[in-house]
């Protein structure tokens, strides 16, 4: 960030808002700070460098874009493989509830529910 | 915001870069240097973060003030040094607060604006920071 050496001595900013006694103390020390600290930390030829980054865009790519588009490259033929394996077992129970003659709801052959009954659930047999 | 440093040419680098990557969806709302100013902020504010956590991780919360001031501060005056010792000292919310405000200049509507906070926010992390820089910076002042 550029620092505006027009600031130092002015007692307001551009809205109008004046600096307290406190905030103008601390300005006049940290304006002349910030502004060696910018001239030890900038090398040469910024605008070069940046012409040159602009240039090669996506060349150097964090491991966390790498990871995220090889997800999005898995996930179409992941998630049609899941569609495809979850309509094949849906047909199959509602075909199989169909078959059997079992007395269920839609959403229990859908499913693949057995049918449970009041009897059944007493029943205390092995099964 | 950053205190002196070879961080601050890459970061200087990236803001100019994202900007003209940007550049389509900028849509003149607010002024270049603000949004410039902005995206600097952000940046900033995120090495901040990453660098507190390595910090507390390697060094120890009670040196971290001084750790922070290892690179890029050895050219500098004493002076310049006990400042940035100050500045590492604030959290990394009020550093980007002094830094709008009373180092860039802007309003206090301003600041909160490109910060994405309240105008209240805005004035009482400046007034916890200044009330910690203040003690330590008041010996420096008119030097």
């Amino acid at each position: 960030m550029g620092i505006d050496k027009g600031h130092l001595g002015n007692n307001g900013d551009r809205k109008g808002e004046s600096f307290d006694e406190i905030e103008m103390g601390i300005r006049e020390v940290l304006i002349p700070a910030a502004t060696r600290a910018a001239e030890v930390s900038v090398r040469p030829f910024l605008a070069d460098r940046v012409l040159k980054a602009v240039k090669t865009p996506n060349v150097v790519r964090s491991g966390a874009d790498v990871w995220f588009d090889s997800l999005f490259a898995w996930f179409r033929p992941v998630a049609l493989a899941s569609l495809i394996l979850i309509a094949v077992l849906v047909s199959y129970n509602v075909k199989s509830a169909a078959e059997y003659d079992l007395s269920v709801s839609l959403s229990e052959s859908v499913l693949g529910l057995p049918p449970v009954t009041l009897e059944t659930a007493y029943e205390l047999t092995d099964e | 915001m950053l205190g002196p440093g070879g961080i601050v040419d890459d970061v200087l680098q990236d803001v100019f870069v994202q900007f003209y990557n940007s550049l389509q969806s900028f849509r003149g709302d607010s002024s270049v240097k603000t949004y410039l100013n902005r995206i600097a902020v952000n940046k900033s504010l995120d090495i901040l973060r990453r660098r507190k956590r390595s910090l507390k991780r390697f060094v120890g919360l009670d040196d971290t003030h001084e750790a922070e001031l290892v690179d890029g501060s050895s050219s500098l005056p004493d002076l310049d040094r006990t400042v940035w010792k100050a500045i590492a000292g604030l959290s990394e919310n009020q550093r980007a607060v002094v830094t709008l405000r009373l180092v860039e200049g802007y309003s206090t509507e301003e600041t909160a604006e490109m910060l994405g906070i309240k105008y209240g926010t805005v004035l009482s992390r400046l007034n916890r920071a200044c009330n910690n820089l203040k003690e330590v910076l008041r010996p420096l002042q008119g030097e």
